[in-house]
């Protein structure tokens, strides 16, 4: 515990950040319509096919960045949650109570 | 393979629209990279979560950054595979309504499955010399329509290999990798697709073909891919001189001899350790450019024999500084050639980056290359032992800026006698 720190304010604010970015990423994992209707609008062509390949595998694995990134950021907002709980917590007990008082 | 009828019909826009929606992904996600390596990684790294799980935050979005950014470089890679393909669409679809329009009004039928017919006409019929004239016509128009229809096809095999093997790279976990191998390769494939639409024909298939193209066409073909048309017969002449350029130096023939070259294995201009300005100068070399001066002119660009002495001739005994180091060889063709603006250039110029100095100061000029291509107003250069063909600035300049490179960029156009 000894090198433990947290900046609240900090950590927060790059979990807002975290979760904006997550957001974002997952919005470009979607918009591929243009490929989509390239794709239809050319059966025949060899490449409008392999292109399509391309736009499932990279959407799925740029969905699944969003997703992990979005991810991270809730994980940043639990952090400062449980440390501002833990600090009460410990606060409380420093003080004489045996829990945090509301708890 | 691509009928004649899929060429006509082909809607060349929807290509240029999934070119476009590529690149934004690529912009968008690169923003988003540039966030998180900009504003939150530093946050996190300066010690507002420390303990192992801050640690393992950091570690975790270090890791999904690089994710990210390979994903922005593959859609990069797409997006310049998919510009090529348009261009190579478009050139293709151009030539094949030149050809189809030619025989729509000199009175020959062209079938859907593009085979060229006689002129069902009484003179046609009867008159031997005029059906003579018409068969030689009908073959002409057969070429030129299998010509657009083979470049198509050829194109669209091109890409469908490199779009295939970029839909099987989700595993990549190498920034590196991505850009030089992915996004390098696209950006050199780009130019083939372009350079894959002249015709081979004989000088009047070529002649026919050039004439029939649409001035932008033509425009992009000098740009992209000039060495396929200047030593073409059928090529007006005025365009193949244009492309040459005046004087000695071959601009085209040094575009030529660059992408020939650029990764060749214990050349001889493999002297230094980094041999990147000593390639620059014996593209120009082998393009015609006259050496200047000699070993007791202070403003000169010369080689000469190798001693075999590696003191000598690694320490300016064999060569002038102009000819081996990219500082002295700005300084030379700054001197003998003129400075243009990025938007102003053209294959055969010379390429180099510049570290700017602090506060104002003189800069470092590191690095050079050849303009061997331009695209849409991107430049492509090309590079000897970071060996790189027909690289695209556009796409490698954002990546340079991520890791703290602001270099600046001068683009020198050689003269031709030096």
């Amino acid at each position: 515990m000894g090198d433990l720190h947290l900046e609240p304010e900090v950590v927060e604010r790059c979990g807002d950040r975290l979760a904006a970015a997550g957001a974002a990423v997952d919005a470009q994992s979607r918009s591929f319509t243009g490929t989509r209707e390239l794709a239809a609008a050319h059966p025949g062509i060899a490449s409008a096919l392999t292109l399509d390949f391309c736009r499932r595998n990279w959407s799925d694995r740029i969905e699944s960045h969003g997703t992990g990134i979005r991810l991270l950021g809730d994980n940043l907002h639990f952090a400062v949650r449980e440390y501002q709980a833990a600090d009460a917590r410990h606060a409380a007990l420093l003080r004489g109570h045996s829990r945090v008082p509301g708890e | 393979m691509v009928s004649m009828a899929q060429l006509r019909e082909l809607d060349v826009a929807a290509w240029h629209n999934g070119a476009s929606e590529w690149k934004a992904r690529y912009t968008n996600l690169l923003s988003t990279v540039h966030d998180l390596h900009d504003n939150v990684d530093p946050q996190l790294s300066a010690g507002a979560w420390t303990g192992p799980a801050g640690e393992a935050a950091l570690g975790h979005l270090r890791g999904l950054t690089t994710g990210l950014e390979i994903d922005a470089l593959e859609c990069q890679a797409v997006s310049l595979v998919l510009s090529g393909l348009t261009h190579a669409f478009r050139i293709s679809q151009n030539s094949l309504r030149s050809a189809l329009g030619a025989a729509r009004s000199q009175g020959f039928p062209v079938g859907e499955d593009g085979v060229v017919g006689m002129p069902d006409t009484a003179m046609a019929r009867h008159d031997p010399e005029y059906a003579e004239s018409c068969r030689d016509q009908r073959a002409l128009l057969q070429k030129l329509l299998q010509q657009a229809v083979d470049a198509a096809t050829v194109a669209d095999q091109l890409a469908y290999v490199m779009l295939d093997q970029l839909s099987q790279q989700t595993f990549r976990t190498d920034v590196d990798a991505a850009l030089n191998e992915d996004v390098g390769m696209a950006s050199k494939l780009e130019i083939d697709l372009i350079a894959a639409t002249v015709p081979a024909g004989g000088p009047d298939a070529v002649a026919a073909w050039w004439a029939g193209l649409p001035p932008e066409d033509q425009q992009t073909l000098r740009m992209a891919a000039p060495w396929a048309l200047e030593n073409l017969n059928g090529i007006p002449a005025d365009v193949r001189a244009a492309l040459h350029g005046t004087g000695t130096y071959d601009r085209a023939g040094a575009a030529k001899w660059a992408i020939g070259h650029w990764n060749d294995a214990e050349a001889s201009y493999d002297i230094f350790e980094n041999n990147c300005t000593n390639f620059v100068s014996a593209t120009l070399a082998e393009a015609g450019m006259k050496e200047q001066g000699g070993y007791w002119s202070g403003d000169s660009w010369w080689e000469g024999p190798q001693t075999g002495n590696k003191f000598i001739d690694v320490h300016g005994g064999s060569r002038s500084a102009s000819w081996a180091q990219a500082p002295e060889s700005y300084e030379f063709w700054s001197n003998h050639g003129t400075e243009v603006t990025t938007d102003q250039a053209e294959p055969g110029d010379i390429i180099y980056w510049e570290t700017p100095g602090a506060g104002g100061g003189p800069g470092d000029v590191h690095h050079s290359a050849m303009v061997t291509a331009v695209v849409d107003g991107d430049i492509r250069y090309t590079q000897h032992n970071i060996d790189q063909v027909n690289a695209s600035l556009g796409a490698r300049g954002p990546i340079g800026a991520l890791d703290g490179g602001h270099d600046v960029v001068h683009v020198v156009r050689p003269g031709s006698d030096g």
